[in-house]
């Protein structure tokens, strides 16, 4: 129903929201009267009764004696019998409902009300409606409407090549972690189904090294880990329920469909991990990222049960990975890191299980860069993919090695390697080139004159050899930020603005003291991060950061290397190719590495 | 059953003190009593000065009628007894009884529609007293009470002869007589000079202006200054709240005494101004950084010296007192 609407701003200057405000009921077919500013409490009064309106809305930002003025206003309101039929909603920098109802108002609206949220209130609408402002979000997937066919012929068929090869390579090899994963996978169908499962977890302590293994032989849980209460999970679920009641945060793009901003958390305490999801998700974050401890991809195995550890990364158990995932939102993406260490299949598998909707797998970075056997991480990324493609789970491919020195063509041929054993098992991978002053552009001066055109360059090579989804991290920006939280907010921003402009899917970002924190991140540290993102985002909207032409240049450098790295590893093959240094050598900074060296076993020997 | 609100006549004139220590005392007289407020109460800080602001206190068999959204800043135990369908910023407004004694916030019914269903709500849980308290200088709800007891103090003024002198000219308007209109012309609202002007055309067919809504400063000087009142005219407005909203009480005052010369003057609804209680704290801006307030008072015996002699109505300081002899 059409309502009429005075609108009167008490400020001579800060009226800008009440004139948005007037447009959008205007829009919205209501009728609206806007009344110059600052005039005296009677002569508004005495408009509303003239103009027969149905709601009187008031701009002001409050000082001492502003409010007491304000106040006067509904007082002379009501001594006019205007209460009776019209109702009364202030708005302003400094209004709190608690100060709008001291002052009398039936509604008050304070920083980021938004104009919808004022047209709820003219019509009537409850109020617990219209402060769900972000209720449209949905989850998207990155990886829709890609076909994953290639620009590039000589690179499509030096990778078919070369997957065929190493398909048939991995074919009769397995791993302890592959048996575990299996094992695993048994162990909660038999649970399910209120099955005894003592016998499948002794096998499954049997494959165990260090931690697990002491966890799995006598029960004991290492001296920085410990079980989190019954009477804790109770006070974290009242927490999430809580946090969550108003219901989802705006979108950090405005309505932009892309890129999806995701964070990484993994303070070590899930307490604290979903305190800080909470905290991600009110500052309009996509998704989230678990990361575990680094000493979780040296050991063999898995704990169980909701733990705490008192260190960076936070365990991955079914029940922590459980727990984290029902704390989301509807709307937040979850992804669960299982890339470089000695539990890859499970990783995946437990990721699926829990309802996860996306996940990370690498072969060369964990192997070249992350310190596990290249072999090994081989056979476990290829049945970490088969779980992904089980489940569903569109997974990154990182080139994190780029951080160890290994030239982006290097790192991207690696990428586009274990992307394409990723499609020939059904999955969908995604390309996650790292937006970041890595030693290639230190060494050969390509970030000299600016940031723009390296890392645009990249998505550029990518784009011209597939059509696949590009997800630029993790975070974007490394290497470029500083301990000053100013710098390293901007330049995150920037990266992301960067991501925006040449398109791609997602981006992952840091918070401001990650690289120098030296302990645990600070939850306002993100909160930076977040604001100048939306910042950033909002500044550029759909406006272009060009490049220089010198992108290009570097764009078919790129390719160019691609392709010769791709042919070298042919003659090699994938996994030799590793240990020789195609992929990255020890004059980049790439060195194979030693966990899990021989526990490659053949089929006769496999449980999946 | 009794409903008195507390009225201030600016923010931070000691209505929640003044509230605090009614309770106190109607406690020690076995008074049941039922509490709400015309705004909000309950803040540790002032949201606009930040300094620390009292806190309702509330003890174990009391009444309180407070949005349904203030419930959870309670200390006070609390069992929720009723709903009142009047609706504020932080929620309906309930009817909660005391169970065990601490603090609550208070928002209530922001209108004098909204006190009349509240105070019925509360009259029907057995309350013997209704306190309803003020909001900032917000009196206009308070017009559906029996009485008001009015704070003022250095909030309001620093000048302690202006504050005494303002406050008689209040209490001189709710002094006014109640008269019964016979054949009035009846206008709604006047809060301009035209609006005056053209009330005063229609009186000249008739003796007798009733005033039914609110009345400006301006708006009363042209009725005093108007020529044609008759030998026996009357001027009657809805109640002395609304002359006390009608601007500067001592200039609302001289524009209503120059018109009393020439017509009666009356209203139809009365409300007692039952005592003052005096408050000498003010927020004080100037002592402290830009923007940062800092807590500043007037000489406490000089400002109920000039009160108490010139007030026609009990002058109390609560803080020195306590409130017996509001009580009585």
């Amino acid at each position: 129903m059409t309502k009429r609407v005075l609108l009167a701003p008490i400020d001579p200057v800060h009226d800008v929201g009440l004139k948005m405000i007037n447009r959008g009921l205007k829009e919205a077919g209501h009728e609206t009267v806007l009344l110059p500013p600052d005039l005296p409490p009677e002569e508004i009064v005495e408009a509303a009764i003239r103009e027969n309106v149905d709601c009187v809305l008031l701009s002001r930002t409050l000082g001492y004696d502003v409010a007491e003025h304000t106040a006067r206003f509904v007082d002379i309101a009501e001594a006019a019998g205007l209460r009776q039929k019209v109702k009364l909603g202030i708005g302003g920098m400094a209004i709190r409902p608690e100060l709008g109802a001291e002052m009398g108002f039936d509604g008050a609206f304070g920083p980021g009300t938004t104009v919808a949220q004022a047209i709820a209130f003219v019509e009537g609408r409850p109020f617990h409606e219209i402060t769900g402002i972000g209720a449209e979000r949905t989850r998207p997937d990155i990886t829709e409407g890609f076909t994953y066919s290639y620009r590039h012929p000589e690179i499509e068929r030096l990778l078919d090549k070369l997957v065929d090869q190493f398909m048939e390579w991995v074919a009769d090899r397995s791993s302890p972690a592959v048996q575990r994963a299996a094992l695993r996978k048994q162990i909660l169908e038999t649970e399910r189904n209120g099955g005894n499962a003592t016998e499948l977890r002794q096998q499954y302590g049997k494959l165990c090294t260090g931690a697990a293994a002491a966890y799995y032989t006598n029960g004991s849980l290492p001296d920085v880990v410990r079980t989190i209460s019954d009477r804790e999970l109770d006070l974290l679920d009242e927490y999430c329920k809580s946090a969550d009641k108003n219901g989802p945060s705006k979108d950090i793009r405005r309505g932009a469909k892309k890129p999806l901003v995701f964070t990484q958390y993994g303070t070590g305490c899930l307490v604290t991990d979903i305190a800080h999801v909470k905290l991600l998700e009110a500052w309009a974050a996509d998704g989230v990222v678990h990361f575990d401890p680094s000493w979780g991809a040296r050991t063999e195995g898995f704990l169980e049960g909701v733990l705490s550890h008192k260190g960076d990364g936070t365990i991955i158990t079914a029940e922590n990975l459980a727990k984290i995932s029902q704390s989301l939102q509807k709307h937040t993406l979850f992804q669960v890191r299982a890339h470089r260490g000695l539990n890859t299949p499970e990783t995946v598998m437990l990721a699926g299980e829990v309802g996860a909707h996306l996940t990370k797998i690498n072969i060369n970075y964990g192997s070249l860069a992350g310190g596990t056997d290249p072999e090994r991480l081989a056979v476990d990324g290829y049945h970490a993919m088969r779980y992904a493609a089980e489940y569903g789970l569109p997974f990154d491919v990182v080139t994190n090695e780029e951080l160890a020195g290994v030239p982006a063509h290097k790192a991207f041929a690696g990428m586009l390697v274990t992307a394409h054993i990723g499609r020939r098992l059904g999955g969908r991978p995604i390309l996650q080139p790292l937006f970041c002053k890595g030693a290639e552009a230190l060494i050969k001066g390509l970030m000299d004159d600016n940031h723009v055109d390296f890392n645009a360059a990249k998505v550029m090579a990518l784009r011209s050899i597939i059509d696949a989804p590009i997800w630029p991290g993790a975070p974007v920006g490394f290497m470029t930020h500083t301990e000053d939280r100013v710098q390293s907010a901007m330049t995150t921003a920037l990266h992301a603005a960067l991501g925006a402009a040449v398109g791609v899917e997602a981006v992952s970002i840091a918070s401001t003291d990650e690289a120098y924190s030296g302990g645990p991140i600070v939850s306002g540290s993100r909160v930076d991060t977040l604001r100048a993102v939306m910042e950033a985002l909002r500044f550029f909207g759909s406006a272009q950061i060009a490049p220089t032409p010198k992108a290009t240049e570097m764009a078919n450098n790129i390719v160019d290397g691609i392709v010769k790295v791709l042919t070298q590893a042919v003659e090699t093959g994938f996994v030799p190719g590793l240990y020789q240094g195609v992929f990255g050598d020890p004059e980049d900074g790439a060195y194979p590495g030693r966990a899990g060296k021989g526990t490659v076993t053949r089929r006769e020997q496999c449980v999946r | 059953m009794r409903a008195i609100g507390i009225a201030g006549t600016a923010k931070n004139t000691g209505k929640t003190t003044s509230l605090n220590a009614i309770l106190l005392a109607a406690a020690d007289r076995g008074l049941r009593t039922a509490i709400t407020s015309i705004g909000y109460d309950g803040e540790e800080f002032d949201h606009l000065t930040g300094l620390p602001k009292p806190r309702v206190t509330v003890t174990e068999g009391m009444l309180v009628a407070t949005a349904v959204g203030t419930l959870r800043g309670a200390t006070a135990g609390v069992e929720r007894v009723g709903r009142t369908g009047v609706l504020t910023t932080l929620g309906e407004v309930v009817v909660v009884r005391v169970l065990q004694p601490g603090l609550i916030p208070l928002a209530g019914p922001p209108t004098g529609a909204g006190v009349t269903v509240v105070v019925q709500a509360l009259a029907e849980f057995g309350a013997d007293l209704i306190l309803v308290d003020g909001a900032f200088g917000r009196m206009a709800p308070f017009a559906v009470l029996d009485g008001v007891i009015l704070a003022t103090g250095g909030a309001r003024s620093r000048d302690i002869s202006r504050l005494a002198e303002e406050t008689v000219a209040l209490a001189w308007m709710f002094s006014l007589p109640t008269l019964r209109p016979e054949s009035a012309v009846v206008v709604e609202n006047l809060l301009s000079e035209s609006s005056a002007q053209r009330a005063l055309q229609q009186l000249e067919r008739c003796a007798q202006l009733r005033v039914a809504g609110a009345v400006s400063r301006p708006a009363l000087d042209v009725l005093a200054n108007w020529k044609g009142w008759e030998t026996g005219a009357a001027c009657i407005f809805s109640d002395p709240i609304q002359l006390a909203l009608a601007g500067d009480p001592v200039s609302v005052r001289g524009a209503l005494q120059c018109l009393s010369k020439q017509a009666e003057l009356g209203v139809l609804k009365p409300v007692q101004l039952k005592a003052v209680t005096i408050n000498p704290f003010y927020p004080d801006a100037g002592a402290g950084a830009k923007g940062q307030f800092r807590p500043g008072f007037l000489d406490a015996e000089a400002l109920y010296g000039a009160m108490a002699r010139t007030v026609p109505v009990p002058v109390v300081n609560v803080q020195i007192e306590g409130a017996a002899r509001l009580i009585q």
